[in-house]
């Protein structure tokens, strides 16, 4: 009783401070809050007569206190709720979101029922220390080295997927990062995300300049197994982004006598005077397979396997995105891969309207199609209606 | 002879007309511009049945460098442009990733407003890309402003076939602009209003963007903050910042 007394006074006169004017202006000068709410309601058809549906409630916050002007600590959080029958048909829901793939396990299932999983991750928790002329970021981190829209071969610390359209953040990688700009558009880079072994590391040095009005960059990495060399740039051919992106893996078992993988991906986009904005892109993959799947879950291999080496299934796959706003509150995108060989098709489709300052609708789906038995037909797709809400 | 010496004159006064135009327009920019600026401004889109407004600081130096960064809405918030003479670049916060724009990214709408990203960032400036002409002088918001005619040069990569634009002849503000098509069809207005002192310069708080073909459409841009020639360290205008600014 005494505890709570004393706790609530604390609290009291903390936030009693806050009222004056001086800390209140610390308070609000330090400390960023900031987050959303996303509830989702996906419907799963496998084939037209089956349909299996299932809610998602989303949070995320994030929290970042300047400490110092140099110093900063960031932590965000993912917050997930599922429910609804796809849930109940999944007992091994909450075991599955519960790993933790980094050094420090950071995720929690308060909540495991059949019906009802709820899920908590901290995906960024980190140390930042900004000087003029470099900067250290210590902790889960997300890594971000990729240049392309579609796939990133040099995203080496979390592989991005344009597919998983909700988790956009991607997790974050536990690491140590060191920036130093040797110029205004140069800068070298060294990342190390530390495993049990070296084989289970991720090792990375980059080096970033621009030159002919392009940015380049050029990356060697003691990826896992292999040893990886990567580069990028990103410029124009008269009016349009022409970017092209490529790593290559090399197993450091037997090197002499094996041979690596290539993954590369390159791109071409345009924007018209209305609006309407067009994306090319091509990624090669040399690990990739080029004869029909037999993937259980189809979506999985898209999304739950993907690794920087490995963006796509597919030897080779083809990547299209038309998007406009029809007004500033309307917005439509089409997004088409396919992947020739294994001969899928997948098509997503995506509409969002803005509500009100902080609301917003979003209307997506995914269809696959390919051919089985010599024939080209649906595979499954999904439907999903998420409202948005953002602080 | 004396035809001659006429044509000459005629040739010389014509310079110096075309010259002082010149120097008008070169006022008034380096007026908005200074050798460099910071501004906090709120962006409100107006349509006839809803309006969305969206608040921003923005730090430019010169002609080449300039950096926004979008303050609110929620959704937006830490979204970064940089413009660094003919290259721009955009930072997504919840990518966490600096995306570098395609030249042709400039000429369209800024946000959904009813500006581009190159009336933002200033890329064809009115100095550099336009030829210029004195048509006479106007009253507008009761200031006596000189009317100029500002055609594209045959190089340049810009969005419009000719401005009218009016400037005070006392302070240099630019009070109106008439943005006409290639076919020399009025296509835009922009309307300056509530002229104040910003810094020690008097400038118009609020500037009103109305594209002609679409009614009850408009812009409005208000500042709430102005400032000039301040120093801003050159690091504000790289690749490595934007996740820096606040």
């Amino acid at each position: 009783m005494r505890t709570t007394y004393f706790i609530a006074s604390i609290l009291f006169m903390h936030f009693g401070l806050l009222g004056q004017e001086k800390e209140h202006s610390w308070w609000k000068d330090r400390v960023q809050i900031s987050g959303f709410v996303k509830y989702m309601n996906t419907a799963s058809i496998a084939n037209l007569d089956s349909m299996i549906t299932d809610n998602l409630i989303h949070n995320r916050l994030r929290l970042k206190v300047n400490i110092t002007n140099k110093l900063t600590s960031v932590v965000e959080m993912r917050n997930r709720i599922f429910y609804g029958e796809a849930t109940s048909l999944n007992p091994h829901l909450g075991g599955l979101l519960n790993d933790d793939y980094g050094l420090i396990d950071l995720s929690f299932v308060p909540v495991d029922k059949q019906a009802f999983v709820m899920h908590s991750i901290l995906d960024r928790a980190y140390l930042k220390y900004s000087a003029q002329k470099w900067e250290l970021r210590v902790g889960r981190q997300r890594i971000n080295w990729g240049v392309n829209l579609a796939w990133n071969p040099n995203d080496l610390f979390n592989a991005y997927s344009l597919i998983d359209f909700d988790y956009q953040e991607r997790p974050g990688a536990d690491a140590v990062r060191f920036q130093y700009f040797t110029g205004g558009l140069s800068s070298v880079e060294f990342a190390a995300q530390p495993g049990s072994s070296l084989d289970s590391s991720v090792i990375a040095a980059m080096w970033k300049f621009n030159k002919w009005k392009y940015d380049f960059q050029l990356i060697a990495a003691n990826y896992l197994k292999d040893i990886t060399i990567g580069a990028a740039w990103a410029g124009n051919i008269k009016s349009a982004g022409f970017k092209t992106e490529l790593s290559y893996f090399h197993p450091k078992s037997n090197f002499a006598d094996t041979s690596g993988a290539l993954s590369l991906s390159t791109s071409l986009d345009y924007s018209f005077k209305n609006g309407l904005y067009l994306n090319g892109s091509l990624l090669l993959n040399t690990s990739g397979v080029s004869e029909p799947l037999n993937a259980s879950s189809l979506f999985q291999t898209f999304i739950g396997d993907i690794t920087a080496k490995s963006l796509m299934p597919s030897k080779l796959t083809y990547f299209g995105q038309i998007s406009g706003a029809f007004n500033p509150k309307l917005s439509a995108s089409m997004s088409l891969f396919y992947m020739q060989g294994i001969n899928m098709l997948l098509c997503m489709p995506s509409i969002v309207y803005g509500i009100e300052e902080n609301w917003e609708l979003m209307l997506t789906a995914q269809a696959a199609f390919g051919s089985l038995s010599n024939t080209f037909k649906s595979m499954g797709s999904g439907v999903y209606l998420r409202l948005m809400y953002s602080f | 002879m004396p035809h001659l010496k006429i044509l000459f004159f005629l040739l010389i006064s014509l310079k110096l007309q075309a010259q002082s135009a010149q120097e008008i327009i070169e006022s008034a920019d380096s007026k908005l511009r200074g050798k460099s600026s910071y501004s906090e401004m709120s962006i409100t889109i107006v349509r006839p049945k809803w309006q969305k407004t969206m608040t921003m600081k923005n730090w430019s130096q010169g002609n080449d460098y300039a950096v926004s960064l979008v303050t609110s809405p929620a959704k937006e918030k830490g979204t970064v442009f940089l413009k660094r003479k003919n290259e721009a670049w955009n930072y997504l916060p919840s990518l966490e990733r600096t995306i570098k724009l395609p030249p042709s990214m400039m000429t369209q709408s800024f946000m959904g407003t009813d500006l581009t990203n190159d009336d933002l960032v200033k890329q064809s400036s009115m100095v550099v890309d336009y030829t210029h002409k004195i048509l006479g002088s106007q009253r507008i918001l009761g200031l006596d402003c000189w009317k100029l005619q500002l055609m594209p040069k045959e190089e340049a990569t810009v969005v419009w076939g000719k401005l009218i634009i009016w400037i005070d002849k006392k302070d240099f503000m630019q009070l109106k602009v008439e943005f006409y098509d290639e076919d020399e069809e009025l296509v835009n207005l922009m309307m300056g209003h509530d002229v104040a002192l910003f810094d020690g310069v008097k400038l118009p708080g609020k500037i009103e963007f109305i594209p002609l073909e679409d009614e009850g459409h408009k812009t409005i841009i208000k500042y709430d903050v102005w400032q000039f020639n301040k120093t801003i360290p050159s690091s504000y205008f790289t690749t490595q910042y934007v996740s820096r600014l606040k």
